[in-house]
């Protein structure tokens, strides 16, 4: 089978995603927990080998590596009904089981400890795929095993697989609760370095919008860490549908993710989804008919903020606009209605995109799993590229000078090697985050393809600098 | 003198010497009294009518008898059964000479005036049959067409020439019910004169002639090619009669070809013994017939032997039993389409594979033409046949393309054989479709086929080739992070993409999944066959012209002269060989030193061939303002880009 992909699991978040997602792939391809096929998944029209493989005794076996430097969210994996779906020997806890304590260097440091036997298992699977395609990571970026090892991993999947794409599903912290993290700044700092520097592509996950989506679309008064990952992997699952379920496009991770970035540097993706129902509507509404749910419905409210996974706050000189849109479409579509769709959007100007260059929605008309009863007729996510995604950087870069500035918990950071001499890898983060936010605005002007030529030049304008004050004060 | 001139009257020679004696002698005077002289002259005149009348039927029979001698072109079945028809109305006339014979020899004072009356009464019906005879040679009537104008004189005021005409006309009348009979029930047609309106015309027939073969050299022919004999089998227009429609023709085209596909098409014999006429059949090796007609065709052929048995052709009789026999047929067939062959399932495998609705496969199938993402290979397409086989193992999909086999064709008069675009357009993809579909894809409907999967190929091709392209350019973005990325090649890279993913999603879901979702419908809502047969026709045709095909595969002999290619059509082959050429520059090994400026010179070109396209579409789409055109204009200009002045960027 080609274009495999290989899911790579880390840190709690990362492992609480990447279960959800599984055990929804389980669902719509008729696996049982155990990986037996059911009797009833018979018609053999989905692509299983992307994400599965089948062992000898035809066991469906995720391509899947779990990774975790603290036992506990692992332990409950392989302690629910989904234990034995996993391949065992896929699965890696560390020895001292201590975790990172929520510190990006003492994450990348362990990575760096233990790469030899992560990389046994990683490379064991590639080994196994007979196309692999490219990996996906998916981790939280502001902890510390998700942000420190996976930006560890990161890098060397990067040099060890040069010709493999790498995706992420990064989930960014939530910006409207105090955090129990109080390096995540640094964290968070450190890791979009990596994203930036050795991922192809980055699914950006908002904690503050999933929360705010829990809250309103679906009202649930505080929502659980379980009910926020089943969210994301409704984002997960779905965008990786046209993979799983054959079509005339979109049929690999490259066909999915090239005409969304334009350019290597503008590769950080939000998402959206409508209509979205949890699992108390779902029995609620068994009762109700399915929802007489349009194309044109579902296309317009992916247009809306609120349906959106990314909180970008408001855009006040109203200059951000969509570099690319793709929406995967499923249920019964008519493709006529795609195009009143269209021109609806276009006609009502209803997304405003690039000066610079050709675009347009793309639709994906996607089959669904027919094992997966849905309670709505017609159901969308996007995928999208917008420049307002660089608001989410600053507001990052912000948090972080608040820290640096003050020099405030940097000694935890100081006791691994990587900062043992000096803090010039914080620095050095935060310089390579701003070009990308200046990259994201350039992309907002006509002459953005000008920009990225004195970019690569040299560096950049000072009038450009002037706009930003750098002051990295000494501890 | 009056005997002598009764046997005159019935004398088959022209040449006797009574009535040169009667035209030459004085004896005329000896006999007639001067007062009856214009009656005699009177009576010579009918005679000479018969006589022309009776040539003509002596003449045609007289060729029939010669079986040695090779057949006259002004002679033909229908012409014979005509002189049989004339000969037959002719009793009536040789009836009342025998009578006025009779009379004479009982009466010993007889009167030339009661012979003239008597023979007067029957001049209009000779002189009718004379100007049917001189109006047939004239207009060199034949076959079918002197049927109908046999017909057209039915209606005749004269209550006589009305009776005779319904004689004269039945043995051609039975001629024509006769072969219509043998084409529907038993796809058979004996027309060595191409008389009917079926007509079978060998596809390596080399001389013009007029003239097809007989039944047992299209049974040759049908050995030699199975899959198109039946497409063979045409209407023959200039034998039409005029009171048979072209729907209707086509109606009893249809037919014949379904029997055709039954005796050439299932191995399966079943086997009735119980049924007498199953078991005649049987002996007739028509045990696939059977299948079709479930022992109906004698009720059948006795339907088309009773509108031959009616006086005259009553038209709407026919008609209906055309349309019943069709509808019974069309019925049964799509009976076995539909549930026995899927045809759904059928028309699935055509859409994945010809219409390239398997998209995953023929990602693969790139993969092994072109290379894998991570290499690029300037030797391409080295063994296209082995790719196509080797896609189908690694996409696990062999059962399902088993029916499918790609050929590949080098045309050599090519001049630029290493071109990608002429390689791709030699590329056929052959079908073995499961009988009784030998209806819906005859080669032509393959060629066509053909047509949008070579044209939807290129488009996967270039656009997997660009894709390649955007993979490199990421991962070397990723590993040579010093070096700045070539932002004039991105950007050419941005456009063709966009242009090649907006074109194949315009195809693929605006043309083909709607057009083929009105076909579907069709053929789940269990129509009989003929509907599902325009259907799938008009789908085609749909299909073809908005993908701007239509041009070039209706006028095969214009591919090379541009005058007749759709110009949209002409406009995407400049595209698609700048999606070639910049996708060969960006991925070799030696790339050139002018790298930049060929770049520069293709990024130009294309901006002058995107506006040439979007202008084109804009007036297509002005000119027919509904259509899917409106659609692709959409896509590739939906922020206005290609048609706002940006082609000076970079």
């Amino acid at each position: 089978m080609p274009s495999e992909i290989i899911t790579l699991q880390l840190g709690q978040c990362g492992n609480q995603i990447g279960f959800e997602f599984w055990k929804r792939l389980c669902l719509e391809h008729g696996i049982s927990p155990s990986g037996v096929l059911e009797d009833f998944a018979n018609d053999g029209l989905d692509r299983k080998d992307v994400f599965f493989y089948q062992a000898d005794d035809d066991h469906y076996i995720p391509r899947a590596v779990l990774l975790d430097l603290e036992p506990r969210v692992i332990n409950t994996i392989m302690g629910s009904v989904y234990s034995k779906l996993y391949n065992p020997e896929n699965v890696y806890l560390s020895k001292h089981g201590g975790g990172a304590g929520n510190n990006w260097a003492s994450g990348y440091s362990q990575g760096e400890k233990l790469q030899e036997e992560v990389f046994d298992i990683i490379d064991r699977e590639a080994d196994g795929s007979d196309s692999l395609e490219g990996f996906i990571l998916c981790h939280s970026i502001a902890g510390g095993t998700g942000s420190g090892m996976g930006s560890f991993i990161m890098e060397r999947l990067a040099d060890r697989y040069p010709k493999k794409l790498i995706q992420t599903f990064s989930v960014f912290p939530n910006q409207d609760e105090i955090s129990d993290v109080v390096v995540q700044p640094y964290n968070s700092m450190l890791t979009l370095k990596r994203l930036t520097t050795a991922a192809d592509s980055v699914v950006v996950l908002d904690n503050t919008a999933l929360n705010r989506i829990a809250c309103d679309r679906l009202h649930i008064q505080n929502p659980s860490f379980s009910q926020i990952n089943n969210l994301v992997s409704t984002i997960m699952s779905v965008s990786t549908t046209t993979l799983r379920y054959p079509s005339y496009m979109n049929n690999n991770l490259i066909g999915l993710t090239a005409p969304l970035i334009p350019t290597p540097q503008l590769h950080f993706l939000m998402t959206g989804y409508t209509p979205l129902t949890s699992d108390s509507d779902i029995h609620t509404q068994q009762l109700v008919n399915v929802r007489k749910t349009t194309v044109l419905d579902v296309m317009r409210r992916l247009l809306q903020p609120k349906n959106m996974m990314v909180s970008t706050g408001p855009d006040k000189s109203n200059h951000h606009c969509y570099i690319s849109i793709l929406n995967i479409i499923q249920g019964e579509v008519d493709p006529t209605q795609v195009h009143k769709s269209l021109q609806r959007i276009r006609d009502r100007k209803m997304a405003q995109f690039i000066p610079w260059g050709p675009t347009s929605i793309q639709v994906a008309l996607s089959r669904s799993s027919p094992y997966v009863q849905s309670n709505h007729r017609v159901s969308g996510l996007m995928l999208a590229n917008h420049t307002s995604i660089c608001s989410l950087f600053e507001r990052a870069l912000n948090q972080y000078d608040k820290l640096r500035k003050r020099g405030a918990f940097l000694d935890q950071f100081r006791r691994e090697d990587i900062f043992k001499d000096d803090l010039n890898e914080l620095d050095e983060s935060r310089e390579t985050v701003d070009c990308l936010v200046q990259e994201y605005e350039a992309a907002t002007r006509e002459d953005y393809m000008q920009f990225s030529v004195k970019r690569g030049n040299g560096p950049v304008d000072s009038k450009s600098e002037d706009s930003r004050s750098v002051t990295s004060a000494g501890s | 003198m009056i005997h002598d001139l009764l046997l005159a009257c019935r004398s088959h020679n022209p040449e006797q010497l009574g009535i040169k004696a009667f035209n030459e002698t004085t004896v005329i005077d000896q006999f007639i009294h001067p007062c009856e002289r214009e009656i005699f002259m009177d009576i010579i005149k009918i005679i000479k009518v018969y006589q022309e009348v009776e040539q003509f039927t002596h003449s045609s029979g007289r060729k029939s008898d010669t079986h040695g001698e090779l057949p006259d072109s002004l002679h033909g079945y229908y012409l014979l059964n005509l002189a049989k028809g004339i000969e037959m109305a002719l009793e009536e006339y040789y009836a009342e000479i025998g009578r006025l014979e009779k009379y004479c020899l009982g009466n010993e004072r007889n009167s030339l005036s009661y012979v003239y009356n008597a023979l007067y009464a029957k001049f209009p019906l000779l002189v009718f049959m004379r100007n049917l005879i001189t109006e047939i040679h004239v207009l060199n009537l034949r076959g079918c067409v002197l049927l109908h104008n046999l017909h057209q004189q039915c209606e005749h005021g004269d209550i006589q020439l009305e009776k005779a005409i319904k004689i004269i006309m039945k043995p051609v009348k039975n001629a024509f019910f006769s072969s219509l009979a043998h084409w529907l029930l038993f796809g058979v047609i004996d027309d060595v004169h191409s008389e009917f309106f079926i007509k079978f015309t060998p596809t390596d027939a080399v001389d013009g002639s007029s003239f097809s073969k007989s039944a047992t050299c299209s049974l040759l022919s049908a050995e030699k090619n199975p899959e198109d004999y039946i497409w063979q089998y045409e209407v023959n227009m200039s034998q039409l009669p005029g009171f048979f429609s072209i729907v209707l023709a086509e109606k009893v085209l249809f037919v014949g070809q379904t029997v055709l596909v039954f005796k050439m098409g299932r191995n399966v014999k079943v086997k009735n013994k119980t049924d007498p006429l199953a078991a005649k059949l049987a002996e007739l090796d028509s045990d696939d017939i059977y299948q079709l007609w479930s022992g109906r065709e004698s009720e059948f052929f006795k339907m088309v032997v009773d509108l031959s048995n009616e006086d005259t052709i009553n038209v709407f009789r026919l008609e209906k039993v055309i349309i019943d026999i069709k509808n019974y047929v069309s019925a049964r067939l799509s009976e076995i389409a539909v549930n026995e062959v899927d045809l759904e399932r059928q028309m699935g495998l055509i859409k994945d594979f010809f219409l390239l609705g398997r998209g995953e496969f023929y990602l693969e199938f790139c993969s092994q033409m072109v290379g894998t993402m991570e290499t690029y290979r300037e030797e391409r397409f080295k063994n296209v046949t082995r790719s196509f086989e080797l896609a189908a193992t690694v996409t696990g999909i062999t059962d399902d393309l088993d029916k499918f086999s790609l050929i590949c064709q080098r045309s050599t008069s090519e001049p630029d054989d290493t071109s990608d675009f002429n390689f791709l357009q030699g590329l056929s993809l052959k079908y073995e479709y499961e009988w009784p579909l030998n209806l819906l894809f005859s080669p032509t409907t393959i060629e066509r086929y053909n047509n949008i999967f070579r044209f939807l190929l290129i488009i996967r091709t270039y656009q997997y080739e660009i894709q390649r392209v955007w993979a490199k350019q990421t991962w070397r973005a990723k590993s040579a992070k010093d070096v700045p990325p070539n932002n004039k090649i991105i950007t050419l890279r941005n456009y063709l993409m966009f242009f090649l993913n907006n074109m194949q999603y315009y195809i693929q879901v605006d043309v083909l999944e709607s057009q083929f979702g009105i076909l579907m419908n069709v053929i789940k809502s269990r129509s009989d066959f003929e509907v599902i047969q325009r259907a799938h026709t008009v789908f085609l045709a749909n299909v073809l012209s908005h993908c701007f095909l239509l041009n070039e595969s209706e006028t095969q002999l214009n591919v090379t002269g541009s005058q007749n290619r759709n110009p949209i059509y002409g406009t995407l082959l400049k595209l698609f060989g700048i999606c070639e050429k910049f996708a060969h520059m960006t991925q070799t090994k030696d790339p050139s030193d002018d790298l930049e400026d060929e770049v520069d010179q293709l990024n130009e070109s294309f901006g002058v061939q995107i506006a040439s396209l979007i202008q084109l579409l804009v007036d297509v789409k002005s000119a027919s303002c509904l259509g899917p055109l409106s659609q692709l204009l959409l896509r590739l200009d939906f922020n206005c880009w290609f048609s706002a002045s940006h082609n000076t960027s970079a």
